[in-house]
C-alpha cells in the first residue's frame, strides 16, 4: 500500500507537533502548517492526500483554506478539526463532499477512528 | 293670636251662646207665663164685666153700665177698651176704639133665670193692654243682657290673667327648655321644618319645638346606631383581617401579659385553641423562649421603632423551626404595650436554600462548561504527547531502532534506564491522570452537546430494559462489582404511556443511578462480609403514573445517605466515593438532564442504613424543548 500523505494545518504548535508524531508513528507521511496561507504554500510542494484542518486559524479561517485548497488540488480530501461542540458543516464545504464523518472534535479521544477515516477517504478517492 | 285671647274669645263665645240660649228660653217662658196671666185676667175680667152688666142690661141702665165699666177699668188699670154691645149696637164704651191696642177678649152677657133658658142680652168686648207685659219682658231682657255683659267683661279681663298664670307661663317655660335642648344637644337638627301653617299660638309653638326636638333626637339616635354599626363592622373586619393573617400576632402589655392574640397565635400557643386560655397569661408562661427576648421587648416598649429578631426552636411537631419575630411598639395613646409579629419562616428558608443550591449548581455548571472548553485542548495535547513518548521509547517502532542505532545506543538499553529511573511510571501517571481529567471534561461537555438532542417517544419498558443492559455491559461496573449479580426487580404500571424524551440522556441518567446503586451495594456487601452478616443486594425499578407525569423509581437496599449528604448529593463534584473513583458529576448531570432538558425532577429519599430511592419525574409530553 502506498503511503498516505497528510497535511496538518493548526496554529496550536504543541497540538500540531503531537498529532504529527502520532500520525508518523502510525505510518503516515506528514507535514505541518501553522496557518491557512502556509498550508497552501506547503501544498504546492507536498503532495498530500488528506488535509487535517483546524477551523480556527489566524488569517484565513479553515473554511476559506478548504475552499481555496480544493480549487488548487481537487483530489485533496479534508478532515475538519474543531473544538466547538456546536459545529455544523457549512453548506459550501458539504458541497465539496465532506460529511459529518469527517468532523473530529478536539481533543482527539479516539485516534483509531481518525486513522480509519484517513484511510477510507484515500481509498474512496482512488 | 295668643292663646289667652283665643281661649277667652272661645269661652266668651260659648258662654254667650249658652246665656243667649238660656236667656231667650227664660224670657220666652216668662213671656208665656205673663201671657197666660194676662189671658186669665182678661177672661176673668170680661166675664165679670159680663156678669156685672146683666143687671144694667136688663134694666137697660146704660149709665150704670158706664159706671161698672169705669170701675172695672180703674181697678184693672190696663184696660184699653171695653165695649158693650147689644144686638150689634155698641151701647157703652170705655176707652178709644181707634187707639186701643192689646189682647181682645169677649164674652156674652147672659141672663140665666132659674128654671128658664139662658138669654144672650149682649156682648162684652175687652181689649187689655200688653204694655206692662212688654215692659216686664223688656226689663227682663235688659237684665239678662247686662248680666251677660258683666260676666263677659270679667271673663275677658280675668281669664287671660288666670290662664297666663296657671298655664301659659309653664308652656312658655317648656318651650324655652325645648329650644335650649335643641340648641345645645342637637346642633345638627335642621331648622324648624314645619309643614303647614306657621305656629300662631303658644301651644303650636311648643308643638313645633317638640317636633323639632323629637326629630333631632331621632336623628341623633340613628346616627349613633349607625356609628355603633360601623364600629362593630370595623371591629369585626379588623378581627377577620387579623385572624386571616398566617402570621401570629400578639399584643403584650407593659406587664408582659398577653392582651390580644389573633387566631394563628391562639392555635399555635393555646393547648385547647381557645383565646381565653392565652389572653391574660404572662408571656413567659405561654412562650418561654420568646419571653427571654427581654432586650427586644424593652426596646419596643420604650422606643419609637420596631426590633427584628430571628430564633430557631423546636416546634410542637418535634421539628426544628425558624421564626422571624418583629417587636413593634404599640402606637396607641390609650394602650401601652408591644405588638409582636411572628412568622414561621422554616419553609421559606428551606425553599431559599434550595433555590440558592440550584443557582449554585447552574452557575457552577456554566462556569465548569466554560473552563472545560479551555482545559480541553491542552489536556488533549498532554495526553497525546505522553502517548507519543511511550510509542517512541517502545521496541515496536522501526524508526526508534533506526535513530537509536545512529546514536550508538539500543532502544532496550534506553528503556532499561527509563525503567530504573521510574520515568516510564511517571509517563503513565501523566497519561492516566490526564485521561482522568479529560474524562471529567468530556462528561461536562457531553451534557452541553446539542448535537445528540433527538426527541422521541419511548416506551418505558424498552427504556428500562436497555438501561439495565447498558449497566450490565459497562466496563466500570464489571470491574468493581458485577451488575449481573444483583437482583433487579422491574415493575411497570400497566398501560403506562410512552414518554417523550432524549433517549440517550435518560439512559445516561439511569445508567448513572444503576452504577451508584451497584457501588453502594458493593460497599454494603463488603461491610456485611466483614461482619459475617447475610446481605442480599437488591435493586427495584418501578414505573408508574403520578398525576399527569411519569415517575420512575430506582431503589436499592444499600447503606443509604445521611441527611447532610442527601442535601448535597446533586451538587457538582460532590461524591461519597473514595478519591479517584468517579467524577462527582454523575448526579449533577443527571439532575440537569431531568430539570433543564426535560422539565422534570430528580428526587432522592433515603433512610440511613436502609437504602435509598431515586425518583425521576418526567412529563409524558415535552412541553418546551430546550
Amino acid at each position: 500500500m502506498t503511503e498516505i500523505a497528510v497535511l496538518v494545518v493548526d496554529d496550536h504548535a504543541s497540538l500540531r507537533r503531537n498529532v504529527l508524531a502520532m500520525l508518523e508513528d502510525e505510518g503516515f507521511v506528514v507535514a505541518g502548517a501553522e496557518s491557512g496561507e502556509e498550508g497552501l504554500v506547503c501544498l504546492s510542494s507536498f503532495a498530500a492526500n488528506v488535509a487535517l484542518v483546524d477551523m480556527r486559524l489566524p488569517g484565513i479561517d479553515g473554511n476559506e483554506f478548504i475552499q481555496r485548497a480544493h480549487r488548487l488540488h481537487p483530489a485533496l480530501s479534508f478532515i475538519v478539526l474543531t473544538g466547538s461542540v456546536d459545529y455544523v458543516l457549512p453548506d459550501e464545504i458539504a458541497a465539496l463532499g465532506l460529511s459529518s464523518a469527517s468532523v473530529f472534535m478536539k481533543p482527539l479521544a479516539d485516534p483509531d477512528a481518525l486513522f480509519r477515516r484517513l484511510r477510507s477517504l484515500v481509498e474512496s478517492a482512488s | 293670636m295668643p292663646l289667652a285671647r283665643k281661649i277667652t274669645l272661645i269661652l266668651i263665645a260659648v258662654l254667650g251662646l249658652i246665656s243667649a240660649a238660656t236667656g231667650w228660653y227664660s224670657v220666652a217662658a216668662e213671656r208665656r207665663v205673663l201671657r197666660d196671666m194676662l189671658d186669665r185676667q182678661g177672661k176673668a175680667t170680661v166675664r165679670s164685666l159680663a156678669a156685672y152688666s146683666v143687671e144694667a142690661m136688663v134694666s137697660v141702665d146704660y149709665p150704670a153700665l158706664d159706671k161698672v165699666m169705669a170701675t172695672v177699668a180703674d181697678e184693672a188699670g190696663n184696660i184699653e177698651l171695653i165695649e158693650i154691645s147689644e144686638g150689634g149696637r155698641v151701647v157703652s164704651r170705655q176707652g178709644d176704639r181707634a187707639t186701643a191696642k192689646g189682647s181682645a177678649f169677649s164674652a156674652d152677657i147672659v141672663l140665666q133665670n132659674p128654671g128658664e133658658a139662658s138669654r144672650v142680652l149682649g156682648h162684652v168686648n175687652l181689649i187689655v193692654s200688653d204694655r206692662d207685659g212688654d215692659a216686664l219682658i223688656a226689663t227682663r231682657v235688659r237684665e239678662v243682657m247686662s248680666n251677660a255683659l258683666l260676666v263677659f267683661t270679667v271673663l275677658a279681663v280675668l281669664l287671660p290673667l288666670i290662664l297666663r298664670r296657671v298655664f301659659l307661663e309653664r308652656i312658655g317655660n317648656l318651650t324655652r327648655l325645648t329650644e335650649s335642648v335643641i340648641r345645645e344637644e342637637l346642633p345638627q337638627a335642621g331648622q324648624a321644618n314645619l309643614v303647614g301653617k306657621p305656629a300662631r299660638d303658644e301651644i303650636e309653638i311648643l308643638q313645633a319645638c317638640f317636633t323639632e326636638m323629637l326629630a333631632g333626637l331621632r336623628e341623633r339616635d340613628a346616627s349613633r346606631l349607625n356609628t355603633l354599626n360601623e364600629v362593630s363592622k370595623a371591629r369585626s373586619l379588623l378581627g377577620d383581617v387579623s385572624d386571616s393573617m398566617p402570621s401570629m400576632l400578639l399584643v403584650v402589655s407593659d406587664q408582659q401579659r398577653i392582651v390580644l392574640g389573633n387566631r394563628s397565635a391562639v392555635v399555635s400557643l393555646a393547648a385547647d385553641r381557645q383565646e381565653e386560655s392565652v389572653v391574660g397569661r404572662p408571656l413567659a408562661e405561654v412562650w418561654p423562649r420568646l419571653a427571654t427576648e427581654q432586650e427586644s421587648i424593652a426596646a419596643a416598649l420604650n422606643g419609637s421603632h420596631g426590633v427584628e429578631r430571628r430564633i430557631a426552636e423546636k416546634g410542637r411537631d418535634g421539628e426544628s423551626h425558624v421564626f422571624k419575630i418583629y417587636f413593634y411598639p404599640l402606637s396607641s395613646t390609650v394602650h401601652k404595650g408591644v405588638l409582636i409579629r411572628i412568622d414561621d419562616i422554616t419553609e421559606q428558608e428551606r425553599i431559599e436554600e434550595m433555590m440558592m443550591q440550584t443557582e449554585k449548581m447552574v452557575s457552577v455548571g456554566g462556569l465548569a462548561a466554560g473552563i472545560a472548553h479551555e482545559i480541553n485542548n491542552p489536556l488533549g495535547v498532554m495526553v497525546q504527547a505522553a502517548q507519543n513518548i511511550e510509542r517512541r521509547v517502545s521496541e515496536d517502532l522501526p524508526a526508534n531502532h533506526k535513530i537509536a542505532a545512529e546514536l550508538g545506543i539500543t532502544v532496550s538499553a534506553l528503556r532499561a534506564y527509563l525503567e530504573r529511573r521510574s520515568i516510564l511510571e511517571f509517563l503513565n501517571d501523566i497519561k492516566a491522570d490526564g485521561a482522568r481529567a479529560a474524562q471529567v471534561v468530556r462528561s461536562l461537555l457531553d451534557f452541553t452537546r446539542k448535537s445528540e438532542s433527538v426527541w422521541a417517544s419511548v416506551a418505558v419498558e424498552a427504556l428500562i430494559e436497555s438501561s439495565i443492559e447498558l449497566a450490565r455491559k459497562d466496563y466500570d461496573l464489571r470491574s468493581k462489582f458485577d451488575f449481573r449479580k444483583i437482583a433487579v426487580d422491574v415493575s411497570i404500571e400497566p398501560g403506562l404511556p410512552a414518554i417523550t424524551m432524549i433517549r440517550s440522556q435518560i439512559e445516561q441518567v439511569l445508567l448513572n443511578l444503576f452504577k451508584n446503586a451497584a457501588h453502594a451495594l458493593a460497599d454494603r456487601m463488603e461491610t456485611a462480609q466483614r461482619e459475617g452478616l447475610e446481605f442480599v443486594p437488591r435493586i427495584a425499578v418501578r414505573a408508574r403514573r403520578c398525576g399527569d407525569k411519569a415517575c420512575l423509581e430506582i431503589e436499592d437496599n444499600g447503606p443509604g445517605f445521611s441527611p447532610e449528604a442527601r442535601k448535597r448529593v446533586f451538587e457538582p463534584f460532590f461524591t461519597t466515593k473514595p478519591v479517584g473513583v468517579g467524577t462527582g458529576l454523575g448526579l449533577w448531570i443527571s439532575y440537569m438532564i431531568l430539570t433543564n432538558k426535560h422539565s422534570g425532577r430528580l428526587l432522592l429519599d433515603s433512610t440511613p442504613g436502609e437504602g435509598c430511592v431515586f425518583t425521576l419525574v418526567l412529563p409524558f409530553e415535552a412541553a418546551g424543548r430546550t
